[in-house]
């Protein structure tokens, strides 16, 4: 059985820095002491510093890792290294059934699987239908209330100026925040506190904190009446302020099957939460799915999809007028090298998709674009891409790799994968040739 | 003004300052119109959204003026072989960077391109690592000197690929290298007019040596020393004349007398009376004589004075079997003589250097000992060691560095020695240390003591063993940490075995990377 991923791919799974080189130092043969690998499994006994050596198992199909050492990191070293061994030495590992404390675990993880696609029949909870329904009612309440101060707030902003806004200390942004929290209103919180860095944004910050306040605006103006609203509308807005959907009633509801690929992860800060954003592209249905996963302080994102694999996947939608936010239903085992598939030919192409979700879903943040063919530029310190017929989209500032994207164009064409956020193109990977490149590196 | 920047303007003011202005022309115009009843707050924040959506969704793409920059000449040269790209994956997470020159190498051989991901990185490295910048520039490629030339920081790769373009010129045709130098010489900034100079150490002759005369009148120090040290290499030039004539009065040499019975006659011991020179005049720093000692001088021969320094450099442009011949004695009876001289550390020293420039064999094997045992001579070891037949080397070498009176001050100098010397080492050097390594392993009781010179010695053979080596080594070293037993330092001799084992293992599979796919 050879590794389905490449060291790099295996690398880029790393948590940190740390793991990745610790991950290395153990793929070596000398540092197991049993190895094997079935169809789908790969599995070793790793000598550690105390005395039982600890169990180390991958199901390729995921990939998943377990391993029975105490490391708090996802995949651990010993996963890591192991996976590593194998892409460099599947002559190492005996072909054989798996021993009973891989075969369990992969009979546990097959078993979930399933338990997953049955999700429907759930066991019925007895429900108090009355008290969950003074619950509903107070929250409604406290949500309303919430809008009407947040409307104020606004008016009494603008009455003002934002020149005033301006001079105004952080806690101005954040202790509205901490009411519309309080409030039960956490979408409206965070759309808040995106605001309280603006005004020391350098140039355009007034346009810029004028469009969010009128999209703040537009949102309260639009749940004052939800009720006349078709239903994928009623659902943006209420993600938008922060109702959160039940995720097995998600997945209980008809998915969508394709062939996805994996075009890109960017892992963002936000209040205290690290938020990793996985791009999926459906090669037949030709949309976008976009992944989300949160993480707290400390806390690993177990995230396994891997840039540059695509997957045959089930995948059920968000409800919204443009949906993008998705789940996975069930997902096959990935593979390494994605067709070349972009999306849009031109730049003003991408633009006039871009537009038109901006109609459906006014509040979008990120939109995906795969590019088709376009150059990386500099002009005047700051990057560009451009098409052939001169349309532009300026790159990021923070993006870190322009160097490597213009490596790779040498002055021609090249397809790129990225976020738009309506300012600015943030590439998180290029197809070349023969592979595409994922254009992040691993998480400090 | 458009409506949007009207919209701006009163936000920024505030709707107490200033009233809001709705007219836009058309279907916008339309839409605003709908808000007109609502107060003037919500009027504005009303506006903003609309008009702030329509900016977005409405407008075209921005238009780039400029032309598109012409692209990278085409480079039809294969890819890296795609295990040797993960080799340099691996390097790049920050391990084994040791590897990465040969790596380089190895790509340079294989005639393949370099990974396009990887070519800013390599290129940045460069730019912060002098040492590494010619490989560098090497594998650049035409994609890599069309990057460089957009970064002013990668400069040096057009430099390098000149001074790869100028030393070729100079191996086919001497004398027109030389004359395209000298044609060009006035328009070259200095950094480029010292590597010049110094590429004319390939096929150097008489013919040069009225250019390099003159090059001594040069305002930039690095390139009158470069120009001293290749006049210094060519006997008849002036240059040679006068430094013979400046330092010959310097040394006055007395040989010995025997002693005798009759007449009894104690004898005499033969001497060297020194006189070193007692200025540095604008003469002499024309002839490539520093007149102030340079920081890493200093910091290893504080004690010979700006005098003592003064004669060094002298007697370094001298051949020393010069002295050896007028003197009629060996290189080891003259060192003898000077052993209780004061001015020699300034006179040995002085004879290392002329013994590496002139790459004298007698007079290296001669100083190599003193080189290993002693502070005060200059980081002349790799030198020497560079053209000594590599069977004495290996034996004073592998002698100081196993042998059972070995001194413990000067280990860790021998084990800097072994891992100074450059990538590969021979097959003899390498098989020694391998035998000494395991007679190591047999005989130590894996403790402290013995560890820092395993672990040195070991490293050291993992980065520089050659390629044929490798799978041997790994072999044998993988059975090697069980057997260590327990005790409160084996942790140590197991790491440094098995990262020296992960080392070999990611070199020997980058040698068949580039075997396999090349």
């Amino acid at each position: 059985m050879a590794a389905i991923l490449t060291v790099e791919q295996i690398l880029a799974l790393a948590p940190d820095v740390g793991a990745a080189k610790a991950g290395q130092g153990l793929a070596n043969k000398a540092k197991w002491v049993t190895l094997g690998c079935s169809d789908g499994a790969a599995w070793g006994e790793c000598s550690g510093s105390a005395g039982t050596p600890y169990q180390t198992r991958i199901d390729l199909s995921g990939p998943a890792f377990k391993c029975s050492c105490p490391s708090r990191k996802f995949p651990c070293k010993h996963g890591l290294g192991l996976y590593l061994l194998l892409a460099n030495q599947p002559g190492v590992f005996p072909q054989g059934e798996p021993p009973a404390w891989v075969a369990a675990w992969l009979a546990g993880r097959a078993k979930r699987e399933e338990k997953k696609v049955a999700a429907p029949e759930a066991e019925p909870k007895p429900v108090d239908e009355k008290a969950q329904a003074k619950r509903a009612a107070k929250r409604q309440d406290n949500v309303t209330h919430g809008l009407e101060e947040l409307d104020r707030w606004l008016c009494d902003l603008v009455r003002q100026g934002l020149g005033a806004a301006r001079a105004q200390p952080r806690s101005f942004w954040e202790n509205t925040a901490k009411r519309m929290v309080d409030a039960q209103a956490s979408g409206i919180a965070r759309l808040v506190r995106q605001m309280a860095d603006i005004p020391s944004s350098g140039e355009g910050w007034q346009e810029r904190l004028l469009e969010r306040l009128g999209r703040l605006h537009l949102l309260l103006e639009r749940y004052k009446r939800i009720d006349t609203l078709p239903e994928p509308a009623r659902a943006d807005l209420r993600a938008l302020i922060g109702f959160t959907q039940s995720q097995e009633e998600l997945l209980a509801g008809e998915g969508i099957a394709d062939r996805w690929v994996v075009l890109g992860q960017r892992v963002q800060r936000e209040d205290r939460l690290r938020v990793q954003r996985t791009w999926l592209w459906g090669v037949n249905t030709k949309r976008a799915a976009l992944i989300l996963q949160y993480a707290a302080g400390k806390e690993v994102i177990q995230s396994l999809l891997i840039s540059g694999t695509r997957l045959d996947a089930e995948v059920v939608f968000y409800p919204g007028a443009y949906p993008l936010r998705a789940l996975i239903k069930t997902q096959q085992t990935p593979e390494s090298m994605p067709p070349a598939s972009a999306a849009y030919a031109t730049v003003a192409e991408a633009y006039k998709a871009y537009a038109g979700a901006l109609t459906r879903y006014s509040w979008l943040e990120q939109f995906p674009m795969a590019l088709e063919a376009v150059y990386p530029v500099q002009r005047e310190g700051r990057w560009i891409v451009r098409d052939e017929a001169g349309y532009l989209l300026p790159v990021a500032p923070d993006f870190k790799f322009p160097w490597e994207l213009l490596a790779f164009s040498g002055g021609h064409p090249v397809s790129l994968f990225g976020e738009w956020d309506g300012d600015h193109l943030m590439p998180l990977g290029v197809w070349t040739k023969e592979r595409f490149v994922p254009l992040t590196a691993i998480e400090d | 003004m458009d409506i949007w920047e009207r919209l701006t303007s009163t936000a920024v003011l505030g709707t107490e300052r200033q009233t809001v202005d709705l007219a836009a022309e058309g279907s916008l115009g339309a839409m605003l119109a709908k808000l007109h009843g609502q107060d003037a707050e919500h009027q504005l924040l009303g506006a903003a959204a609309v008009v702030g959506l329509y900016r977005r969704a409405g407008s075209a793409p921005p238009v780039d003026g400029a032309p598109i920059p012409a692209p990278a000449p085409p480079d039809d040269r294969p890819d890296c072989p795609p295990h040797a790209r993960e080799c340099l994956a691996v390097m790049w997470s920050r391990q084994f960077g040791e590897a990465l020159p040969e790596w380089l190498a190895l790509l340079r051989e294989s005639g393949a391109r370099a990974p396009e991901d990887y070519l800013p990185g390599l290129l940045e490295l460069g730019r912060q690592h002098g040492a590494l910048r010619k490989a560098i520039a090497a594998v650049a490629g035409e994609r890599g000197k069309w990057l460089a030339r957009q970064h002013p920081g990668w400069a040096y790769v057009a430099g390098e690929t000149d001074a790869a373009d100028f030393a070729a010129l100079r191996r086919r045709d001497p004398a027109r290298a030389r004359e395209e130098l000298a044609a060009e010489w006035p328009a070259l900034d200095p950094q480029t007019r010292e590597s010049r100079v110094k590429a004319l150490a390939i096929g150097l002759s008489m013919d040069d040596e009225p250019f390099l005369e003159s090059a001594l009148d040069d305002k930039r120090k690095e390139v009158r020393l470069a120009a001293a040290d290749l006049l210094a290499r060519l006997p008849h030039s002036r240059f040679a004349g006068r430094m013979r004539e400046r330092l010959e009065p310097l040394l006055a040499f007395t040989p010995a007398k025997p002693a005798r019975v009759i007449p009894p006659s104690p004898g005499s011991k033969a001497r060297l009376d020194i006189t070193p020179p007692d200025s540095c005049d604008k003469v002499l720093q024309r002839d490539g004589i520093q007149a102030k000692m340079p920081a890493d001088v200093q910091y290893h021969l504080s004690d010979i004075g700006e005098k003592g320094w003064w004669l060094l450099q002298m007697l370094g442009y001298l051949p020393p079997d010069y002295w050896s011949a007028r003197w009629g004695q060996t290189p080891e009876q003259l060192l003898a003589i000077v052993q209780g001289n004061d001015w020699r550390d300034a006179v040995r020293n002085g004879w290392t250097q002329a013994t590496v420039r002139f790459r004298d064999q007698a007079w290296a094997k001669a100083l190599y000992p003193l080189t290993l045992a002693s502070h005060s001579i200059l980081g002349n070891w790799t030198d020497l060691m560079n053209f000594l037949p590599p069977a004495y080397w290996e034996e004073v070498t592998v002698k100081a560095l196993f042998g059972k009176q070995a001194d413990t001050e000067m280990l860790p100098r021998v084990v800097g020695l072994l891992s100074a010397y450059p990538y590969p080492w021979s097959a003899q050097l390498t098989a020694a240390v391998w035998k000494r390594l395991q007679e190591l392993l047999k005989t130590t009781t894996f403790r402290e003591d013995m560890w820092t010179l395993f672990s040195g010695s070991l490293t050291a053979f993992a980065e520089k063993a050659p390629a044929s080596f490798l799978p041997e080594a790994i072999d044998n070293l993988r059975g090697v940490p069980s057997t260590i037993p327990e005790s409160s330092f084996r942790h140590y001799w197991v790491k440094t075995i098995e990262s020296a084992i992960s080392l070999l293992q990611l070199r020997l599979t980058m040698h068949q990377a580039f075997n396999k796919d090349g």
